[in-house]
């Protein structure tokens, strides 16, 4: 899609320093972003100090390709399974840790269908993990005492078959 | 080192996941085994799951059926296996409910393997040979799940009663004119109310769509298509589609006609699904099949669901849809386990609560069919009368009272528990306190003195009743006077009253003739330093040559007795006698056990 030259342009700033040009209409997907629009603060680069380059980048590779609009029904079919094609591909992520930081990056600037997508890989990727493998991916400890976690188990033995 | 992410985003990511991914994750720590336990998350989950795909509304997506497989019975025993005569009487919310009626009914969620026995019907609906319509659905109002029973009684009457999973307790709730038109028919549920195609009584060939709401617990007829073509007949059938009612009407020729009514209980809204629609498309088709597991224990794993991709026959829009959910079916489970703790110390009695429902009355309410609201009351001698109705519905009587009596302080010690009973009317309530009072003060003054003419305190301002108790039961009654703009009883005056016979005072929250509220707290105080005085002397007494005996002042124990408002009076006043009267039973229970 080419974009219209009167569509405004914001500058985001990631937490390194690097800054990103995008298009208004997209950008507006994230409800933070469009609430510091309305709220008049976007004139300047908008700093996200939580957002890395990296995440940014792919956030931006993301919310391009949803504000993309499908000129005619028949169009609109193939762009539907095109999207839902993309959104696989998309979290298919190298590194688990990015993954992890779609997450943080989709909940703080408030992109729902972004939230929802990744937060759904993350459970997919969970899914028939055993127990240890899940603490180490959440960088969780084990608070429990030996006895404690014995008794807990045992009450759904069957769920770890 | 820090968590991956915080709290908010694992719980997102938790709620994603399925049953048993979730049982497991219990163990990796403390707050994620917290927070799966709990109630919001278990709505959560069973929210997301229920959205998850529900715009599939293919005929057989998410139904449950039972295994046709054989049951093992040798390892189960024969309680805990589906025989042939087992039936699916509905599921919701990821629950769902046997039944081989009328020996056994259980609610199992297949997904987490909790099962819960309820109690047998049979006990309360001798049932031998009756034939049954049976529903089981989720009521909204009340959070709660609820069983329904039809059995035909007579001919052509079908006595309806249910069974909440909160109360454990079978309940009448109506009678119909209607016969069901198939022995073991079970209801389906739709928009919160279960519905059966029942026949006329006494005309076969009449049909009604009968629909029981289970929050209001009210029995409705739903119109039927308005079409030539309609014909219902013995072998229709409800179903749901895509949460819509439907019916189904086989036709000998043609297979079958199916009518879906897109918006409920509207007659124009009936729309006849045309056949290619009915056209197999089982490739995303989630058929769950219940199934007990071969070498299962009871009590720990005992129901599974397996869900199957098939092309399979005699599923049909009849069987009920099932989503995975966290439900317990056992919901009061930590309710009952303290009652049972109280009542084993249940030794002593220290106060008796009256309290009892009328069986009468609530037939009589629902043979209407409507919901039973009994007009309880309480009574708490030393306490209070009480209008505690609704709460007697919902919580079931002795939790009421265990409840009430806890709230007023009542049992002075751990081991002591409080006893009650319910009654039919507060006049019941207050001749059953004033009786227990008179048998306590017989108890304490026998040893000492004869006890023939007990008296009671009241304000002028007394309700009617205690004069009604003090004739029935031999007691004299002493009145307190008004004065001038006074005219509530005065705590001072009353006291002084007092004499060796007293077996209590009534105070009044609430007075009848202006809605004052007496000074209970100053009328305690005084009766406390009253009991002490007294106390006293009879201990000398003792000391110097039996003084005490001649002044029969020994063990003169006073209690007072407070009479409540009733509910129905506002709320914010009603709160600050709360208030007065749970202090007011503190200090007057001290006076009876001092």
């Amino acid at each position: 899609m080419s974009s219209s030259s009167s569509s405004k342009m914001i500058e985001l700033r990631s937490s390194d320093g690097e800054t990103f040009h995008v298009e208004e209409t997209v950008v507006l997907q994230s409800e933070t972003i469009k609430q510091m629009i309305d709220d008049d603060c976007a004139n300047a680069a908008i700093p996200l100090p939580n957002v890395t380059s990296m995440t940014l980048a792919k956030v931006i590779e993301y919310i391009k390709k949803h504000a993309e609009k499908p000129k005619d029904d028949d169009d609109k079919k193939v762009a539907e399974e095109d999207l839902k094609k993309f959104d696989a591909e998309f979290v298919k992520v190298d590194q688990e840790s990015m993954l992890f930081d779609l997450v943080r990056a989709a909940n703080y600037l408030n992109i729902k269908s972004l939230l929802d997508l990744t937060c759904q890989a993350v459970a997919d990727s969970i899914k028939d993990l055993s127990v240890e493998e899940v603490r180490k991916k959440f960088n969780i400890q084990n608070d429990f005492t030996p006895e404690e976690e014995a008794k807990v188990r045992k009450e759904n033995a069957w769920a770890f078959d | 080192m820090e968590k991956v992410v915080d709290d908010i985003l694992e719980q997102m990511i938790l709620v994603r996941l399925e049953v048993r991914d979730l049982i497991r994750c219990k163990s990796v720590c403390k707050s994620w085994r917290n927070f799966i336990s709990k109630h919001s998350f278990i709505k959560a989950h069973l929210n997301h799951s229920y959205k998850d795909d529900c715009h599939n509304n293919n005929f057989r997506h998410r139904r449950i059926v039972k295994s046709q497989c054989g049951c093992y019975s040798e390892s189960l025993g024969h309680m805990y296996c589906l025989s042939n005569k087992c039936n699916i009487v509905g599921s919701s919310n990821g629950l769902v409910c046997i039944s081989d009626f009328p020996s056994q009914v259980l609610i199992a969620n297949p997904s987490t393997r909790e099962f819960k026995i309820l109690r047998n019907p049979s006990e309360v609906c001798h049932l031998s040979g009756s034939e049954m319509c049976e529903g089981f659905g989720y009521d909204s109002s009340s959070d709660d799940y609820k069983v329904v029973l039809g059995t035909t009684f007579d001919i052509g009457r079908t006595r309806f009663r249910v069974l909440s999973l909160k109360t454990d307790v079978w309940k009448h709730v109506g009678e119909l004119k209607y016969m069901h038109i198939r022995a073991r028919f079970v209801g389906t549920l739709c928009n919160g109310a279960i519905h059966w195609l029942m026949n006329e009584s006494g005309d076969k060939t009449k049909f009604v769509i009968v629909s029981f709401d289970l929050s209001k617990e009210q029995f409705k007829e739903i119109p039927q298509p308005d079409d030539a073509l309609y014909q219902c007949t013995p072998y229709s059938y409800l179903g749901i589609i895509d949460e819509c009612l439907c019916i189904c009407c086989p036709i000998r020729s043609a297979g079958s006609l199916r009518w879906v009514m897109k918006k409920y209980n509207v007659k124009e809204s009936w729309t006849l699904f045309s056949p290619y629609e009915d056209a197999p498309q089982q490739v995303n088709d989630a058929i769950h099949i219940i199934k007990p597991l071969k070498y299962c224990i009871p009590h720990t794993s005992f129901l599974t669901c397996a869900s199957i991709t098939l092309r399979c026959r005699g599923v049909d829009m009849c069987a009920p849809i099932f989503v995975h959910s966290l439900v317990s079916p056992n919901v009061c489970k930590k309710l009952k386990g303290k009652r049972e703790a109280t009542n084993n110390n249940n030794k002593k009695i220290i106060t008796s609560l009256a309290l009892v429902q009328d069986p009468v009355a609530r037939n009589k309410n629902g043979c209407k069919g409507l919901p039973i609201h009994n007009p309880l009351q309480w009574l708490l001698p030393h306490a209070i009368s009480f209008h505690a109705e609704d709460m007697c519905y919902r919580l079931g009587v002795s939790t009421a009272i265990r409840l009430i009596g806890h709230l007023f302080n009542a049992p002075p010690g751990d081991s002591e528990t409080i006893v009650g009973v319910g009654t039919v009317g507060s006049s019941e309530a207050i001749m059953l306190v004033g009786l227990a009072f008179k048998r306590i003060w017989h108890k304490i003054r026998a040893a000492v003195k004869p006890f023939d003419k007990p008296n009671i305190i009241t304000g002028a301002n007394g309700q009617v009743c205690w004069e009604k108790f003090t004739r029935y039961f031999d007691v004299e009654v002493k009145e307190v006077k008004f004065s001038e703009g006074h005219y509530v009883m005065d705590p001072e005056n009353a006291v002084e009253m007092v004499d060796e016979n007293t077996i209590f005072v009534v105070a009044i929250l609430g007075s009848t003739v202006n809605g004052e509220l007496e000074d209970v707290n100053r009328l305690n105080d005084l009766l406390v330093e009253k009991n002490t005085e007294t106390e006293q002397i009879a201990k000398r007494g003792i000391d110097e040559n039996d003084l005490a005996k001649k002044l029969g002042t020994k063990n003169n124990k006073i209690f007072h007795v407070l009479q409540g408002l009733e509910s129905r009076r506002p709320i914010a006043r009603q709160s600050t006698i709360t208030r007065k009267k749970e202090f007011a039973v503190k200090e007057s229970t001290q006076v009876v056990h001092s």
